[in-house]
């Protein structure tokens, strides 16, 4: 793994994109994978998505587009048109999420990175999928640390790290916000309100989760920042803030604080207490997902104080 | 002609499901399929199983559809041997890695591809039809016929449908709301070690968290509750002529985990149907008399669904 430290940030919208302060992140990962639907979506608007990667290249920044997460037949002219845009505007490299992606990106001269829906659990998928074309995987959530650490037997792939944010349950056939919400009104059914662009919350027994519609994100945010000294020791270089879900303002504070947070771990003088509270300053509930064995919802901390979690 | 394959959770339901109708079974490897413990098959059970079912001239296929941690490698290699040397007639799996490294291994054992790949595009097919399987079965949560027939069109393997059963809310394969809920660390005393129980993709421990009553909040004030993420159950009555008319080859009944009694109904219901449909396919329309058994059917899966335990 090379040296250098990359912080890339997911960002879905024109909007989102438009008043973010850049600063903070190496790379920005463009689209919102879940839904076309969602205003703004620049994987849906291609027009405004080559806007914005002329102007992250000009401000010196590393640009991955994405792709549908689950895209059927009526999906693939679309992912056409990404990897057209993604060669002609010298992208970085494409995002896939599904194999059928895979195979027809695999006809384009991009860098490929295979998502966490991609479903990396070992060694033996990793270097299949290295094999087929793929640079670049997000390993499965549901693994440790530890267990990630075995896929670097494929050294040649690069292995990236989500250290903050919503993390994705799932994904559903069907918008739940619309059937819910709008059930009454027929033509309300098959219009879509943008619900998804508000905080709501399925509850079960102590369990909340963000639901966005088409998918389902933890109710906790992933929060990694007091652990990057470990992380960084482990010889990842590639890391990610899923960022979809938040403004832009606390996308922008986030990025500055992992970047100072990164910056002081490679040098040995991390203080993770510090970068924690600022954390929690914006995000009020946290998780660390899986990484340290525990249920995906639940905050390992190695600080002595009260964090609020979901459990 | 067309095949249906009915699940096999013990050698009773074997033999049940064959006195029913069935023209296969498929049933879980030990320690390596999406099902409980209990209603997976250990080596010795399953060459029974294969002896039972080649002796009446029915074909078995053998279940391994977990996505592998890296502990688990040196298990699934050991019972995949073992299930080639008894005789199956071919593996259901999902894990690239595994789909991989079977065809290099066993380059005679027919491939299926599990529901947990959730192929809904004709790329994807032809993806895992380039990995070497024979059989492709589509996502569950594709409803569009168009779709499923442009997947068909676009292979030569075979393609299956899974034709009844219960849905999941996500994607199969794509979930991680049960170890997000619920994981921890106990004693595996088939494995003799601990190990981290209720991952559903890694373990199919799947606590069924989408059929469970929710409340759907937004800032603090209900909108919605109620069983909210449970989809109704499929019931391919209706599309059976649709899809042999297009080619579909093999009809698959969910129910590994059901009691004897669900798959024993299930397998005469379906077996009536398509008996009925090659009889006068024409004239095929389901008969109103039929209506009971699909009642009692669906009964016995929302009664399963309250009464689930994963051990």
């Amino acid at each position: 793994m090379g040296s250098r430290i990359e912080l890339a940030a997911t960002v879905g919208t024109s909007e989102i994109m438009n008043e973010i302060d850049t600063d903070g992140f190496d790379s920005f990962y463009l689209g919102n994978p879940f839904c076309l639907k969602i205003r703004g979506n620049l994987s849906s608007d291609l027009e405004a998505l080559k806007v914005t990667i002329r102007f992250l290249k000009k401000v010196r920044k590393r640009v991955y587009l994405t792709t549908p997460v689950i895209p059927t037949a009526s999906d693939f002219k679309l992912i056409s048109n990404l990897l057209q845009l993604g060669v002609s505007e010298n992208v970085d490299g494409i995002e896939v999420h599904d194999v059928g992606a895979l195979r027809l990106a695999k006809k384009y001269p991009l860098k490929i990175h295979l998502s966490v829906f991609g479903n990396v659990y070992n060694q033996l998928s990793a270097l299949k999928f290295h094999s087929l074309g793929v640079k670049r995987i997000v390993p499965s959530l549901e693994l440790t640390l530890a267990e990630i650490a075995e896929l670097k037997a494929v050294p040649a792939l690069e292995l990236e790290i989500s250290v903050h944010g919503k993390l994705p349950l799932g994904i559903a056939s069907a918008c739940l916000l619309g059937t819910s919400l709008n059930s009454k009104n027929e033509k309300s059914i098959n219009a879509c309100h943008q619900a998804c662009l508000e905080e709501n919350f399925l509850i079960l027994d102590g369990l909340k989760i963000h639901t966005k519609g088409t998918a389902t994100f933890t109710g906790a945010d992933l929060v990694m920042v007091e652990h990057l000294p470990l992380i960084l020791n482990q010889g990842y270089r590639h890391f990610r803030v899923e960022g979809l879900w938040e403004t832009a303002q606390n996308l922008s504070k986030i990025g500055q604080i992992y970047k100072e947070a990164f910056e002081e771990a490679s040098q040995g003088k991390s203080d993770p207490k510090k970068n924690l509270d600022k954390v929690l300053e914006i995000t009020p509930e946290v998780c660390n997902g899986w990484y340290f064995g525990r249920s995906g919802r639940e905050y390992v901390s190695t600080i002595k104080s009260q964090i609020p979690s979901t459990k | 002609m067309v095949e249906l394959m009915s699940p096999a959770g013990s050698l009773e339901g074997a033999k049940i499901a064959i006195e029913n109708g069935a023209d296969s079974l498929y049933a879980g490897v030990s320690n390596l399929s999406l099902r409980p413990r209990r209603v997976e098959f250990e080596k010795g059970d399953f060459k029974k199983l294969v002896d039972f079912a080649h002796g009446e001239g029915k074909k078995i296929y053998a279940v391994l559809n977990v996505f592998l941690k890296p502990e688990d490698l040196s298990l699934f290699k050991k019972e995949v041997e073992e299930v080639y040397q008894n005789g199956a007639d071919g593996i259901i799996c999902a894990d690239v890695g595994v789909i991989s490294y079977i065809r290099q291994n066993f380059p005679g054992l027919p491939i299926h591809i599990s529901v947990q790949n959730s192929v809904t595009n004709p790329q994807a097919a032809k993806f895992y039809e380039d990995l070497g399987a024979s059989v492709i079965v589509v996502s569950r949560s594709l409803d569009r016929i168009e779709d499923i027939e442009k997947i068909k069109k676009s292979v030569r393997a075979d393609i299956e449908v899974f034709i009844h059963g219960g849905i999941c809310y996500h994607y199969d394969g794509d979930c991680f709301l049960s170890s997000y809920w619920s994981q921890e660390m106990l004693f595996d005393r088939f494995l003799g070690k601990e190990r981290l129980f209720g991952q559903n993709n890694a373990k199919g421990e799947c606590h069924l968290i989408c059929k469970r009553e929710f409340t759907l909040s937004k800032n603090g004030h209900k909108l919605s509750e109620g069983r909210l993420l449970r989809r109704p159950d499929l019931i391919g009555l209706s599309n059976l002529p649709l899809y042999i008319e297009m080619g579909v080859k093999i009809f698959k009944l969910e129910g590994r985990a059901m009691p004897v009694s669900y798959v024993a109904k299930a397998t005469r219901l379906y077996r009536k149907a398509i008996d009925l449909y090659f009889e006068t396919p024409e004239q095929y329309l389901v008969p109103e008399e039929w209506q009971a058994d699909l009642e009692e059917i669906l009964m016995a899966r929302r009664q399963y669904e309250r009464n689930w335990d994963i051990k």
